[in-house]
């Protein structure tokens, strides 16, 4: 599987040089044109206790400081139908790799993780202009909280196809995807005896999640200038049949009921009100399966296996403000989640939320260093299993470092940074980690890392 | 859309904002002034109800030996059920938490302590814990912990050949003198288990606590009981005959034995189970493995106990303990001293319910015992503890989770019935096995630790009925919770005599009366006479008395001498009070 990767890997790089080569002499309408982009990020770390630098969360998305190593890698081809005037159809295909984790030269370990995150190819400007349709793997994504990592309202990795509609000057979206994860909730495959000493694969339980989506988006532009604002409706459905498990003495079998999920939300933006500005606010609620994410396994079910009544409410808002020689980014979102079981004093059941600032200094025409500040808290409804009383955990972040980028803008990328940043911890967050753990006893926490970020060309969702 | 999200948002912020100063603070609340006014039901926590499947980690359906996913909440979800039964006291299995697995059995049923500070996660939080206790009390049903402090589960080795690792051997080619060797669970050695090599004996063999967390068996906790000098270290009992096994070996399994003659041990073991006694609204505890602790463990165990129930005002904190035997002495002297407020009385389980109601032996046996009562047992109440005495107070009861069912050698419900009207009218506090009142049969451990679930809760089969009909009966007629129990005929005969298996008793208290009156024959017609010696009551002459169990009430004159004869079909019984006492349980 690694092996097929890296040779995955190898051709995107391949056809993306090869595009670059050829960039100049591509014939759209002929032959179609490739070219590449890619995201990553890279990051050694220390903790200053001759360990490697951890992130330090108590919330589902934390700062972005620590976030592992991560790269993609954008293959996209696209072919115009006929001359522009004849036709607005083009259409093309994007292949993105992307690669998690520790790195070869970190582990010593010839192997990445690695995935398509995209596979799909898809048509534009049918319907004279008005329509445009995809079909495959992808990722389906609207904005997001850049400083903690997350799109909080439309974000799907997805199976399927879907459609665009622009309705001036409205925009819709629709999107019917599926997954069936590699777990025994949607999932199992049994080795059974044949009429020879060989086994055979059966394919016992396969219940696929459907999922759809759709998404409303009007944008305009209420002042003269670049100033925009952007209003998004939003909602999913996501709908699992029943299936039938057995156990491993193959003869027991557990029913496993058919579940339901629902996301409804929205979104006000606006950007451009300062020059290279933009803020967004996002307000999302969902239950059942919608609750859990379209990867999680859903725990804290009802008695009947359900996810009925779990719940996840939010609001997150995002943006930054460019004021030379000052940009400063932030990012914040306060989250409630409950699981569908019934069990009042639970602690999967919890507040969370995050604030987070950070501002850039521009001095002179690279040199952009930085600081950000944070705080994080989580309130669960539950008793600690320690001392059996409710505790609030928190966390104060605060981080420094200089930074170079090409253009004095808070999203300028490519970033190489150095950081600094000290975590304090305290008891109740400390007590999340287990007692073997030594970050248990670590009230502050450094992390100093090496770093840069990119993206190029990479806007594949 | 917008009002919808308002409200969405609004509803959801709402249900979020949960307080957990209620479960954060243990309730305390005083339910019961008489323990004989109780009705104990004894369950299995694994067993009796699963209401959360989110705990279910390792559930074995079906496999008796291993988790089949019972919790607190399940409890909570089937208080109707027990509150439909009558029963006012439930005694649940151990709450803390144990090895998960060994040997392919699992810690279902809690007596595999791993720690003595956490609650076992198969049954839910501390938080689910409290919840329960509360909700149960909320219906008036007191709670009762099984608590364990003999052994802690098979959480380290002997190390026998010094090699560093836990081994099995067999060794021996023979044939006939083969021999298995387990450094888990070694034969019992005086001098303690000693190591071995090539050489000879190399002196006491150490012990070592294992790590393998994917089964819990890991060092127990509060880590004080990680101290190998906690524990006696002598190997696995072989002989129940001899004392000093009991006492200091390791109970078979590989439990292994703890010092509990060290006062460092003892203070230890206190706080552990006054732990419990903060951190949930208890209203007793039963006992495990009493004969295999010192005495002088206990007399100072107990009376901490008691006094830590009592700061949290706690006055009558119910403490029995269970001696597995079936001589009546021994399990008598733990009821002196201080120590129990009560004993599971297990020779009446064998000299009654098993020798009398289920095989028929002679009624004398019940009477001898009863009288030994008076010997055997307190007849005070101990300094502190619950206000009736250890005479009065003994929990009686025909099966539970350690031995077969009483079903499962003869299944005869009408034997059950009439087993059930004697634990329910009988002096002491009656205790049920859990499926006692659905018809369970089940043999030796684990086939006596059925799932509850599979039958529904049904509520209208014979069994469930009679039960609740008899307790029901008990909770209305003084003289049966509180009176004293006076023998009023008891024989020798089980053949054809007149009186083959009769057996009868009155129950009397502020002169209130009642005479249960049992046929243990299931073969002859007998009657409550002897050629022309005929039962003696305490009622006047003339009265008459009502039989008030059962539907059809027969009624019956005592003689101008007090005498009554009475004729009992085979296998039956009769519950007789004053008729104006029956009019008003009729009303």
């Amino acid at each position: 599987m690694a092996l097929a990767g890296v040779l995955v890997y190898l051709l995107a790089l391949a056809a993306t040089a090869a595009s670059a080569e050829e960039k100049g002499a591509c014939d759209e309408q002929r032959w179609g044109c490739f070219s590449g982009g890619t995201y990553g990020r890279v990051q050694p770390s220390w903790n200053l206790r001759g360990g490697s630098g951890s992130p330090a969360n108590l919330v589902s998305h934390g700062t972005r400081i620590e976030l592992p190593p991560y790269a993609e890698v954008d293959f996209y081809y696209r072919k115009t139908l006929a001359p522009a005037h004849e036709s607005p159809v083009t259409t093309g295909a994007v292949v993105t790799v992307g690669f998690l984790e520790d790195l070869f030269h970190f582990t010593g370990d010839f192997e990445q993780s690695l995935a398509l995150r995209n596979l799909y190819g898809w048509a534009r400007g049918l319907g004279n202009g008005r329509v445009d349709i995809w079909a495959g793997s992808r990722m389906v994504r609207g904005d997001d909280i850049y400083l903690v990592d997350w799109w909080p309202l439309d974000n799907l990795n997805t199976y399927g196809g879907g459609a665009t509609f622009h309705l001036d000057p409205v925009d819709l979206d629709l999107h019917v995807g599926t997954n069936r994860l590699s777990d025994d909730f949607q999932f199992q495959e049994l080795e059974v005896t044949t009429d020879t000493p060989e086994t055979a694969s059966v394919v016992y339980m396969d219940r696929q999640r459907t999922i759809a989506s759709i998404r409303a988006t009007i944008t305009g532009h209420p002042a003269a200038g670049d100033f925009g604002i952007k209003g998004r409706l939003y909602a999913e459905f996501h709908g699992l049949p029943p299936g039938l498990l057995l156990y491993d003495d193959g003869v027991r079998q557990e029913d496993l009921p058919s579940d339901l999920g629902w996301v409804v939300g929205g979104q006000l933006g606006m950007w451009d009100f300062l020059p290279g500005s933009h803020m967004n606010l996002f307000v999302r609620g969902a239950g059942g399966l919608g609750a859990y994410g379209e990867f999680a396994v859903p725990f804290g079910l009802d008695s009947e296996k359900k996810t009925t009544r779990a719940r996840e409410f939010l609001v997150g808002v995002s943006g930054n403000v460019e004021l030379q020689p000052v940009g400063i980014m932030a990012g914040a979102y306060v989250r409630y989640f409950k699981d569908a079981d019934p069990n009042v004093y639970d602690l999967d059941d919890k507040w969370e939320g995050i604030v987070v600032v950070r501002p850039h200094v521009y001095v002179g025409r690279y040199f952009q260093p930085f600081c950000e500040l944070s705080y994080q808290r989580q309130v669960p409804n539950g008793l600690s299993p320690e001392t059996h009383v409710q505790e609030p955990a928190g966390i104060f972040k605060f981080a420094v470092g200089p930074s170079v980028a090409f253009e004095r803008w808070s999203f300028a990328r490519p970033r190489f940074h150095v950081v600094y940043q000290l975590s304090a911890l305290d008891e109740n967050a400390r007590k999340l980690y287990d007692e073997l753990d030594p970050r248990r006893e670590q009230p502050l926490q450094h992390y100093v890392g090496i770093g840069v970020e990119w993206w190029i060309n990479s806007s594949s969702y | 859309m917008k009002n919808t999200l308002i409200f969405f948002a609004l509803t959801t912020l709402a249900a979020g904002c949960v307080s957990t100063d209620e479960i954060e603070q243990v309730q305390r609340v005083n339910l019961v002034d008489d323990w004989r006014d109780e009705v104990i039901y004894q369950l299995m926590v694994d067993r009796f109800a699963n209401g959360d499947v989110n705990n279910d980690w390792n559930v074995d359906p079906g496999h008796l030996g291993r988790w089949q996913g019972g919790d607190w909440q399940g409890i909570i979800d089937r208080l109707d059920y027990l509150e439909e039964l009558g029963v006012t006291t439930i005694w649940i299995s151990p709450v803390v938490r144990n090895v998960e697995e060994d040997a392919g059995f699992s810690g279902y049923h809690g007596y595999w302590t791993q720690a003595y500070d956490e609650v076992n996660p198969h049954f839910g939080d501390m938080a689910k814990l409290r919840e329960m206790v509360d909700a149960a009390h909320e219906r008036e049903i007191a709670v009762i912990l099984d608590v364990v402090t003999n052994h802690v589960g098979q959480l380290f080795y002997y190390d026998i050949n010094l090699n560093g690792s836990p081994d099995e051997n067999t060794y021996g080619s023979d044939g006939e003198n083969i021999e298995h060797l387990t450094e888990w669970d070694p034969d019992y050695d005086p001098r303690g288990v000693q190591s071995y090599t090539s050489l000879g004996e190399s002196g006491p063999a150490p012990i070592y606590f294992v790590n393998y967390p994917e089964s819990n068996r890991v060092p127990p906790t509060p880590e004080d009981f990680a101290n190998t000098a906690w524990y006696n270290r002598r190997g696995r009992v072989t002989s129940w005959e001899e004392d000093d096994q009991v006492v200091y070996g390791d109970f078979p399994g590989g439990l292994k034995d703890l010092k509990t003659e060290l006062p460092e041990v003892q203070d230890a073991l206190l706080r552990a189970f006054q732990f419990w006694i903060d951190n949930a609204d208890f209203d007793g505890f039963r006992v495990d493995t009493l004969k295999h602790v010192e005495h002088e463990f206990w007399q100072y165990w107990t009376p901490g106990i008691r006094d830590h129930a009592a700061s949290h005002g706690k006055e009558e904190f119910f403490i029995f303990g269970e001696a597995f035997d079936g001589d009546d002495a021994l399990i008598g002297s733990f009821t002196f001293d201080g120590e129990m407020d009560s004993a599971f009385y297990f020779s009446q389980k064998f000299q009654a319910f098993d020798d009398v109601f289920k095989w028929g032996g002679a009624t004398s046996g019940i009477e001898t015992l009863w009288k030994q009562r008076l010997v055997n047992y307190g007849d005070e109440p101990a300094v502190g503890g619950i206000s009736a005495p250890p005479q009065q107070t003994l929990v009686n009861f025909m099966d539970n989770h350690d031995v077969a069912r009483f079903l499962f050698d003869l299944p005869d419900e009408a034997r059950l019935h009439l087993a059930l009207a004697f634990l329910l009218t009988i002096d002491g506090i009656p205790c049920i096995y859990y499926g006692t009142e659905q018809g369970f049969d089940g043999g030796n451990d684990p086939g006596n630790r059925e799932v509850l679930w599979d039958t529904g809760y049904d509520t209208t089969g014979d069994t469930f009925v009679t039960t609740r009909d008899l307790i029901a009966l008990r909770k209305a007629i003084t003289p049966l919770r509180r009176g004293d129990s006076t023998v009023v005929w008891a024989t020798d005969h089980t053949g054809d005599e007149d009186d083959a298996g009769i057996f009868a008793f009155e129950r009397s208290v502020d002169g209130d009366r009642a005479l249960v009156v049992f046929n243990t024959s299931f073969e002859n017609v007998s009657v409550t006479a002897e050629g022309d010696d005929v039962m003696q009551t305490g009622f006047a002459g003339g009265t008459t008395l009502v039989d008030v169990w059962r539907d059809v009430r027969g009624s019956h004159t005592v003689e101008s001498d007090g005498t009554l004869q009475l004729e009992l079909p085979p296998g039956t019984a009769m519950i007789l009070v004053e008729e104006g006492v029956a009019d008003s349980l009729d009303r």
